[in-house]
C-alpha cells in the first residue's frame, strides 16, 4: 500500500530544538495500492493550493509539495506560484524548464548567487538544486521525480556543498553576517 | 510494528507523567505498578524557562446596567439580535430534533438564548443586561443542567450584539439618522477601546464590555454625559482667563466627566472606585490635573496585563486611599513627586490628548489610531522605571514562537475584522473552510469561527453565496480562492493576539472539564495556546513538578455515536490524525506521547468524547523558521544546505510513513476502543 500525506507544507513540518524536522498532522492522509502510483488520482479535493500539483490530486502529490517547499525554503517563504495563478499553465509547455529556471532564479534570488564569491563550482550545485526542485515539481505525475531519487540527489548535493564549504569558509561567513548556525537551539526567533 | 493506539488505549498506568516528572532528561523511569523500567521516546522536553504567567483575570462584580429612560434604540437592536437568534436557534433546535444536525448542543444553546431574549422582550425588561444573562442561565440550567457554562455562551451573544450594533450604525447612516448613528458609534468606540486596550478578553470581560457599551450609549443618548463638553476644554483650559468660581466649576465638571468616562471604560468595581478617587483628586488639588488621570486610566488598564507595572497601579490606587499601606503610599509619592518621572508621564500623556479629543469631536475614533496610541503607551510606560519596591517582575517569556505565549498587539486583520462586521453569520456558511470537516468539527474552533465570521461576511462571500450552497463541492471547486482566503484568514486570526485571546476561552464543557482535570489530576498546567489544529486547539502545558518540562497538548473531540455516518467519519478522521504518525517509529514523524479522556463524557457515549493528545513540543514550524529574519539573512549557500538537510528528513519521513501503511488503523481503533469502558480514570501512555 501507498500512503499519501496530501497536505505537506511548512506549517506541517515541525522543527524541534535540535533542528530535527518532523512531519505532523495526518488528518487527511490516505492510502492506495502501490500499483496505482502514477495513474490513480485521489478524488477528494483537499490540500493547500500552493502545494497542489497542476495535474490534480495524484498519488505523487507529496513529491510535488516537497519541491514547492524546497523552493520556499530558498525563497524564504515565497512559494514559486504564489499570487501568480497563470504561471503553471503558461510555463508548463515544452520551454517550461528554461522559463521555470529563470523565474525561480529571479524570484528566489539566485541572480545574486555569484555575489557571494564562493567558487564557480557552486554555480553548478545551484543548478542541480533547481533541477531537483523542478524534477519534484514536474507537472506530469508519471514523469515526476520519486522520493528515492530526490533523496539521493539531495544527499549528494549536501555532500558536495559540505566539500565546497570548508570549515574556515563557514566561520568566515558567520563572522561576515553575524549569524549563528541555523541548527543551534533557540536560533529561530526573530 | 506497534500500533500507537493499541498502546494508548491498553495501558492504564500514568507512566508518562512519572517519567516526565521524575526526569525528562533520563528518558527512563520505573513503572509505579510492576517496577519495570520504561523508556520514553521523548527527545526534547527541555525548553528555556518561562516566566510564570500572570494569574487569570479575576471576575468582578457586575452591577445591574440599565440602558436608560429612552431605550428605544437599544431595545430595537436587541430585538433584532434576539429575533435573528431566535430564528437561528429554532432552526438549530429543529434540525437537532430531527437528528440531522450534529450541532444539537449548539442548537439548545441558541434556543436557550432565544427563549431568554423572547421572555425579556415579552416582559419588556430588555434594558437590563444582567437580567438577560440570568434568564439565559435559567433557561440553560432548565434545559441542559449546565447553567454554570452560561457565561461562555453569553459571550458569543455579545459578539453577535456587537455585529448587530455595527450593522445598525451603517443602516442608520444610510437612512440619514445621524443622531442614532452617532450614539451607536459612540458605544462601539467604547467597545472597541476596551477590546483594543485590554487583551484579557475572557468571557467575563465580554459582559463588562457590553456593560460599558450600554452605559456609555445610555449616557450619551441622554445627553447627561459631560464628555462632549469636557472634550472641548479638556487639557486646553486656560486658567488665567477664568475666575476661581469658573475654575472650581470646571474642576467639578471635569471630575464628573472623568468619573463617567472611567466608569464606562472600567466597569469593574475596582475601576469605579479608582474613578471616584481620581475624580475626587481633581477637586482637591491640581497636582497632576487631567494628565494624571489619563495616565492613571491607561496605566491601570495596562497594569492588569503588565506585571511589572502592577505595583505602580497599586501606588496610584493607594495615593488617595486612607487605608493604603505605607509602602504603597511611599511608592506613589516617589512616582508622582519625581520630576523626571513626571516629565515622562506628561510626555506620554500628551499623546493621549487627541484620543480624548477625537472621541468627543465626531463620536468616532479610528481604530488605527487607538492601536497606535496603545503601542506608544506600551512602549513608553517602562520608561518610568526604576521598578517599585517589591519582588522583581518576572522576565518576559522566552519561547521561540511568540504566538505560543500571546503577543500584545492587535493586528490589522483583527481590526479589519471588526470594521467589516456587518451582520449575522451562521455556522453552516463555513462547512468547507476547514477542508472536509463537518459542522461539529468547525464548532470546536469556537471563537475563531466567530471572529472569522465577522470578516467573511463581506462582499466576497455574498458573491459566492449567489453561486449556491457554500457547503457543496461544486461551489468549493468554483471558488477555490475563496476557500484559500478563508483558510489563511483563519490561520491569521489564530496567530493574531486578539483572536488567540478569544480562543483561550474553552469552547465546550468537555474542553473545560478537561482543562480542569489537567490541572488537578494530571499535575499539568496549561500556560499557553499554540494555535488551532484541524480538530481543536493545541495548548502548551507544563508539568508542575518540573517546570522545565513542556509539551504540547492537542485536544480532540470526537462524536462516538457510531449510529450516524458523521460519527464514523469522526472516528476515522481522529484515527488518521493521531495513528498514522504513531504507527511509525520514524524519528521524522511527530509521535503521540500520550492521551487523556474525560471520564464523564467517556461513560456517556452519546456525548462527544474529548481526547487530549500529548505531543512533543516543537521549537516552531518550518514556515516560521524560514520566514524569520535570521534565516533570511543567511547566505544562499547555507540556505541550500539547510534545504538539503530539511528535505532529507522530510523525504525520510514520507518514505517511512508510506512503508508503515495506514490501512488497518480503523480496525485497530475499533479493537482497542472497547477496553476504554473499563478504564478507571485517565491514561498516560508512552509509546
Amino acid at each position: 500500500m501507498f500512503s499519501v500525506h496530501r497536505d505537506l507544507k511548512p506549517n506541517d513540518l515541525c522543527a524541534d530544538f535540535h533542528g530535527n524536522v518532523k512531519i505532523v498532522d495526518f488528518g487527511i492522509c490516505r492510502e492506495a495500492p502501490a500499483a496505482d502510483v502514477g495513474t490513480e488520482k485521489l478524488t477528494d479535493n483537499l490540500g493547500t493550493r500552493e502545494y497542489l500539483p497542476p495535474d490534480g490530486k495524484s498519488l505523487t502529490m507529496d513529491e510535488y509539495a516537497v519541491g514547492v517547499i524546497l523552493c520556499e525554503i530558498i525563497g524564504c517563504g515565497f512559494t514559486p506560484f504564489e499570487g501568480n495563478k497563470s504561471l503553471p499553465g503558461k510555463f508548463w509547455p515544452e520551454h517550461r524548464k528554461n522559463y521555470m529556471k529563470d523565474a525561480l532564479r529571479k524570484k528566489l534570488g539566485f541572480t545574486r548567487w555569484s555575489g557571494f564569491a564562493i567558487g564557480e563550482s557552486l554555480e553548478s550545485i545551484g543548478n542541480d538544486f533547481l533541477d531537483v526542485a523542478m524534477g519534484l515539481m514536474e507537472p506530469d505525475n508519471s514523469k515526476r521525480m520519486g522520493w528515492e531519487q530526490a533523496l539521493r540527489q539531495l544527499t549528494d548535493l549536501n555532500e558536495r556543498l559540505r566539500a565546497a564549504d570548508g570549515a574556515e569558509n563557514v566561520e568566515d561567513l558567520h563572522r561576515q553576517f553575524g549569524l549563528m548556525a541555523i541548527s543551534d537551539a533557540g536560533s529561530f526567533d526573530d | 510494528m506497534r500500533c500507537g493506539f493499541c498502546l494508548l488505549l491498553r495501558h492504564t498506568h500514568m507512566i508518562a507523567l512519572s517519567l516526565l516528572c521524575a526526569s525528562p532528561r533520563k528518558r527512563q523511569a520505573r513503572c509505579p505498578c510492576d517496577g519495570s523500567i520504561h523508556t520514553t521516546t521523548l527527545t526534547t522536553l527541555i525548553v528555556p524557562k518561562m516566566a510564570t504567567p500572570p494569574p487569570p483575570h479575576q471576575e468582578e462584580e457586575l452591577g445591574d446596567i440599565v440602558f436608560g429612560k429612552d431605550r428605544n434604540e437599544l431595545n430595537q437592536i436587541l430585538k433584532m439580535a434576539s429575533l435573528d437568534l431566535i430564528t437561528d436557534g429554532i432552526a438549530e433546535v429543529n434540525l437537532a430534533a430531527q437528528g440531522r444536525n450534529k450541532l444539537a448542543k449548539g442548537g439548545v444553546l441558541f434556543g436557550c438564548l432565544a427563549t431568554a431574549c423572547k421572555t425579556l422582550l415579552d416582559n419588556k425588561r430588555v434594558g437590563t443586561l444582567s437580567a438577560l444573562e440570568m434568564e439565559f442561565k435559567h433557561e440553560l440550567t432548565r434545559k441542559t443542567g449546565e447553567g454554570e457554562t452560561h457565561q461562555l455562551h453569553f459571550a458569543a451573544f455579545l459578539q453577535a450584539l456587537f455585529r448587530f450594533t455595527w450593522w445598525k450604525v451603517k443602516q442608520a447612516k444610510r437612512e440619514g439618522n445621524e443622531g442614532l448613528a452617532k450614539g451607536l458609534q459612540q458605544m462601539l468606540v467604547l467597545f472597541l477601546t476596551e477590546l483594543l486596550f485590554r487583551n484579557k478578553t475572557m468571557q467575563a470581560c465580554y459582559i463588562k464590555l457590553l456593560a460599558a457599551l450600554a452605559e456609555g450609549g445610555n449616557l450619551i443618548r441622554d445627553n447627561n454625559l459631560p464628555m462632549p463638553k469636557v472634550s472641548a476644554s479638556f487639557g486646553h483650559a486656560n486658567p488665567k482667563k477664568k475666575s476661581d468660581q469658573d475654575k472650581e466649576n470646571d474642576n467639578k465638571y471635569r471630575a464628573r466627566a472623568i468619573e463617567h468616562l472611567l466608569s464606562c471604560v472600567f466597569v469593574s468595581a475596582e475601576a469605579r472606585h479608582i474613578a471616584r478617587v481620581m475624580a475626587g483628586r481633581i477637586q482637591k488639588r491640581s497636582l497632576l490635573d487631567d494628565a494624571m488621570l489619563k495616565i492613571a486610566a491607561k496605566a491601570g488598564r495596562n497594569a492588569k496585563e503588565k506585571a511589572s507595572f502592577g505595583e505602580w497601579w497599586k501606588a496610584i490606587y493607594a495615593y488617595d486611599d486612607p487605608h493604603a499601606s505605607t509602602e504603597s503610599e511611599v511608592v506613589a509619592h516617589q512616582v508622582v513627586d519625581d520630576p523626571d518621572r513626571l516629565a515622562i508621564l506628561e510626555e506620554i500623556l500628551s499623546s493621549l490628548d487627541p484620543f480624548v479629543g477625537m472621541i468627543q469631536e465626531d463620536g468616532h475614533v479610528p481604530v488605527s489610531y487607538l492601536d497606535e496610541c496603545k503601542t506608544y503607551i506600551d512602549a513608553n510606560l517602562y520608561r518610568l522605571g526604576p521598578a517599585p519596591p517589591g519582588p522583581p517582575p518576572p522576565p518576559p517569556p522566552q519561547l521561540e514562537d511568540e504566538s505560543a505565549v500571546g503577543a500584545r498587539h492587535v493586528s490589522a486583520a483583527a481590526k479589519q475584522c471588526m470594521e467589516d462586521a456587518t451582520g449575522p453569520v451562521r455556522y453552516d456558511f463555513f462547512g468547507k473552510c476547514f477542508g472536509d470537516r463537518n459542522g461539529l468539527e468547525v464548532t470546536h474552533h469556537g471563537v475563531a469561527y466567530a471572529l472569522t465570521a465577522t470578516r467573511w461576511y463581506t462582499q466576497d462571500w455574498q458573491k459566492y453565496a449567489k453561486i449556491g450552497d457554500l457547503k457543496n463541492r461544486e461551489t468549493w471547486v468554483l471558488a477555490p480562492e475563496w476557500g484559500v482566503k478563508v483558510s489563511k484568514l483563519t490561520q491569521l486570526l489564530v496567530n493574531d493576539g486578539l483572536g488567540r485571546e478569544w480562543l483561550m476561552a474553552p469552547t465546550s464543557p468537555a474542553e473545560k472539564a478537561l482543562a480542569g482535570v489537567l490541572c488537578s489530576l494530571a499535575d499539568l498546567e496549561i500556560i499557553g495556546m499554540a494555535g488551532s489544529g484541524s480538530f481543536g486547539k493545541v495548548f502548551i502545558v507544563r508539568f508542575k513538578k518540573n517546570p522545565d518540562a513542556w509539551m504540547a497538548l492537542k485536544l480532540i473531540a470526537v462524536d462516538l455515536d457510531e449510529t450516524t455516518s458523521c460519527g464514523k467519519s469522526d472516528l476515522k478522521n481522529v484515527v488518521r490524525e493521531v495513528s498514522a504518525g504513531s504507527i511509525s517509529s520514524s524519528p521524522h514523524i511527530m509521535p503521540v506521547l500520550g492521551h487523556f479522556m474525560v471520564p464523564e463524557v467517556e461513560l456517556d457515549k452519546k456525548k462527544p468524547m474529548t481526547f487530549g493528545l500529548l505531543l512533543e513540543l516543537a521549537a516552531g514550524d518550518l514556515h516560521s523558521i524560514i520566514t524569520s529574519s535570521k534565516f533570511r539573512a543567511l547566505p544562499l549557500l547555507h540556505k541550500v544546505q539547510e534545504s538539503c538537510h530539511v528535505m532529507k528528513q522530510v523525504l525520510e519521513g514520507v518514505r517511512q510513513l508510506r512503508q508503515a501503511g495506514i490501512g488497518k488503523i480503523g480496525a485497530h481503533f475499533d479493537k482497542c476502543f472497547q477496553p476504554c469502558a473499563d478504564f478507571e480514570c485517565f491514561q498516560f501512555i508512552v509509546i
